[in-house]
């Protein structure tokens, strides 16, 4: 089997990657990875399509208002890399309820799908807060050690490390 | 234009398979590393973070050797906002079981949950929005640019340090939570 039909690689390497992923980007094309503003320029045009008086005034979208931008394709590109990721290692496939999330909430589609909507919801507000997530504030930032970006990651993993718990124990 | 679309499909691309191949888009693994059952999430993170910096440094006092100057991706970030942002996404993210890049990946790989995220993100991009004037004394309080490790040679032995010490440290981490 070839390394690239593997199901998964060893942490480090992917650490390594990841890595090397962002520092060519930021020195080649001055960008660094960021999966939360898109949700925004979403949002924005939405909103635009019923309530375009509204949006037109607003401070924050004002920032935000076109979906040609890099961020932008930059998703679109992560939801086909891990597409083309799963396609490799031939373990593509609709799921609905993660195995950890039965074990607690039972099999039901809509009770995942409602947590998932509202986890995601209240995940991006902290995000927009924070002025990152995960990629965009954590390891962009982590990379070149800013001390804020080391504010973020440890409150999200205390909350999160929190949370879970209260959340999903009982299934342990 | 062109350029600006295929380069960040191209970073995309990669950035997702990496993910994908790093098990990170799965449900399972980010909710588990919050219950301690695996350490997949801290290693990976880690071991991005000392490699990104050992290269971001060194290219930053190798350049400085040669009298060449390279400008690092920093940026002031408000300090508050960080610490109360970190609380609410971590809250989010536990309950959704993906972070913003790792939850479009898992919708690549065919998570439906995790495109129900997607658009729960959408929504509460509209809530921000709405409260963006309250939330903008926070994001403006306490701006700082500071650097835990200073840019340059003895900053650089530092990473590199640190990076020896990984391989040490979560074979132990490994070793405890069995």
């Amino acid at each position: 089997m070839s390394f690239l039909q593997k199901k998964s690689w060893p942490p480090p390497l992917v650490g390594l990657g990841i890595a090397i992923l962002y520092v060519s980007s930021w020195f080649l094309f001055a960008k660094m990875p960021g999966a939360s503003p898109p949700f925004v320029r979403l949002a924005y045009w939405i909103e635009y399509l019923i309530v375009p008086a509204y949006v037109e005034r607003s401070v924050y979208f004002h920032k935000f208002n076109t979906l040609l931008n890099w961020h932008v394709f930059l998703i679109i590109g992560i939801a086909l890399g891990g597409a083309l990721s799963a396609v490799s290692s031939r373990s593509w496939s609709v799921s609905q309820v993660p195995g950890l999330w039965a074990e607690r909430f039972g099999r039901s589609y809509y009770k995942r799908f409602l947590g998932a909507f509202v986890g995601g919801m209240i995940m991006i507000i902290g995000a927009r807060l924070a002025g990152g997530c995960t990629s965009g504030k954590g390891l962009a930032e982590g990379m070149v050690f800013l001390t804020p970006a080391y504010v973020f990651m440890g409150a999200l993993f205390a909350s999160g490390i929190v949370t879970a718990h209260l959340l999903y124990k009982r299934a342990c | 234009m062109l350029t600006m679309i295929i380069s960040a499909l191209c970073v995309g691309m990669i950035f997702g398979f990496l993910l994908q191949k790093g098990s990170v888009t799965q449900f399972n693994t980010i909710v588990g590393q919050f219950l301690f059952k695996n350490m997949i999430v801290a290693e990976i993170i880690s071991y991005a973070l000392l490699f990104g910096g050992l290269f971001f440094y060194s290219i930053a006092v190798m350049g400085s050797a040669f009298g060449l100057h390279a400008a690092l991706p920093i940026s002031a970030g408000s300090m508050p906002a960080a610490f109360v942002g970190g609380l609410i996404f971590g809250c989010g993210m536990a309950l959704f079981g993906y972070c913003p890049g790792t939850g479009i990946a898992a919708f690549g790989q065919g998570s439906m949950d995790a495109g129900f995220g997607l658009l729960g993100m959408t929504a509460g991009a509209v809530i921000f929005e709405r409260f963006y004037e309250q939330a903008s004394s926070i994001m403006s309080a306490n701006r700082v640019s500071d650097v835990l490790i200073p840019v340059n040679l003895l900053g650089l032995f530092m990473i590199a340090g640190l990076l020896c010490l990984l391989p040490i440290v979560f074979r132990i981490l490994r070793r405890k939570i069995g």
